[in-house]
């Protein structure tokens, strides 16, 4: 090369950058990032219990709706403590699904409906009968968490 | 010029590189037979054309860092609070509540429940003990403690019913059933 002068050749500036240790460490990098990293994620769903069907208090119980989960998969909804007046819902129930579980579909459209007719209740109590899978339970209050009730409770069957 | 060196005749005489690129440079091992098909060289004919391809190492370290930083951002967002149970398969939830702020700092009691007993803080105990040690913890306002409950999705509720009873007893009303996070099927 002949620079432009003519006098001097030009120092050539170009240089291979080695990328190979570069590549080794990004490999490192994620080979320990892909066995740490959390895959699952667990979470929590937090309740509040509810104990006894009355004030313990005396004091006046604010609107609710009691879910009672079957065994089958079936679910019975009812209303409790609505103001006077209020047309309330005693003892709907929701058919279980073709593989015996619980119809998450009919579920959600129940709660929408009674959201709608009965906006003062913003209490929900979930009470699983006997033998009744713990995994059908938490189904019904993720329904209702999805559904953004304020007050989720469970009351065990006494 | 190309032409006169594509003509020239390969010298048998030398050894050559047992490799599938022909080549006319400093000879070792025999000619491979592969050579002058993969080149597509045909009677000397044609232009030699080169099998080398150039390994792309820019892309593949831009790959890489993409990678990592997914990695690390992935990382610092999905830390569990609570270490699940191996031997019990937690139900799936999709409205999953977040942390509170009056829950940083406060005590994580683990309870594990199966159909052998109850595992609290991973030792296995009855119902009376545990009602002991969840007393013993003593939950106030100032000093809360976050009864994160892990059962079975397969499991009977009735194993969860007297618990919930000595919760209530030792004056934790609130509970936190743990499961894993899902995307819900809509």
């Amino acid at each position: 090369m002949v620079s432009a002068g003519g006098k001097k050749d030009k120092r050539d500036l170009d240089f291979d950058l080695n990328l190979i240790p570069a590549i080794d460490l990004l490999s490192v990098c994620i080979s320990f990032l892909l066995l740490t990293a959390v895959w699952v994620n667990l979470g929590s769903v937090k309740l509040n219990q509810a104990v006894g069907e009355t004030n313990a208090a005396g004091g006046v119980n604010p609107p609710s709706l009691w879910i009672e989960v079957a065994r089958t998969g079936s679910l019975t909804l009812s209303t409790r403590d609505l103001p006077n007046g209020t047309r309330g819902i005693e003892g709907s129930v929701l058919t279980a699904s073709r593989d015996g579980k619980i119809d998450r579909k009919k579920l959600d459209q129940a709660i929408e409906m009674i959201q709608q007719r009965i906006p003062s209740v913003e209490t929900v109590i979930v009470r699983p009968q006997s033998r009744v899978p713990y995994g059908e339970v938490i189904a019904v209050i993720d329904s209702l968490k999805a559904a953004k009730v304020k007050d989720v409770g469970i009351a065990p069957e006494s | 010029m190309a032409n006169t060196k594509a003509n020239k005749k390969v010298d048998h005489s030398m050894p050559r590189p047992a490799s599938f690129i022909p080549s006319n440079g400093p000879a070792i091992g025999l000619p491979s037979p592969l050579g002058t098909v993969m080149s597509g060289q045909k009677s000397g004919s044609r232009r030699k054309k080169s099998m080398d391809t150039p390994l792309l190492l820019t892309a593949l370290v831009d790959a890489f860092s993409i990678l990592v930083i997914f990695l690390l951002v992935q990382m610092g967002s999905g830390q569990n609070f609570f270490e699940a149970n191996d031997s019990i398969k937690l139900p799936q939830a999709s409205s999953v509540d977040v942390a509170s702020p009056s829950d940083k700092g406060a005590r994580i009691a683990n309870l594990v429940v199966t159909e052998r007993g109850y595992i609290l803080d991973e030792e296995v105990l009855n119902l009376r003990d545990v009602g002991a040690r969840l007393k013993a913890m003593g939950s106030t306002a100032e000093n809360p403690v976050r009864l994160v409950i892990q059962a079975d999705q397969a499991s009977n509720f009735d194993l969860m019913s007297p618990l919930l009873s000595l919760t209530a007893e030792v004056g934790i009303s609130k509970l936190e059933f743990a499961v894993e996070e899902a995307e819900r099927a809509m």
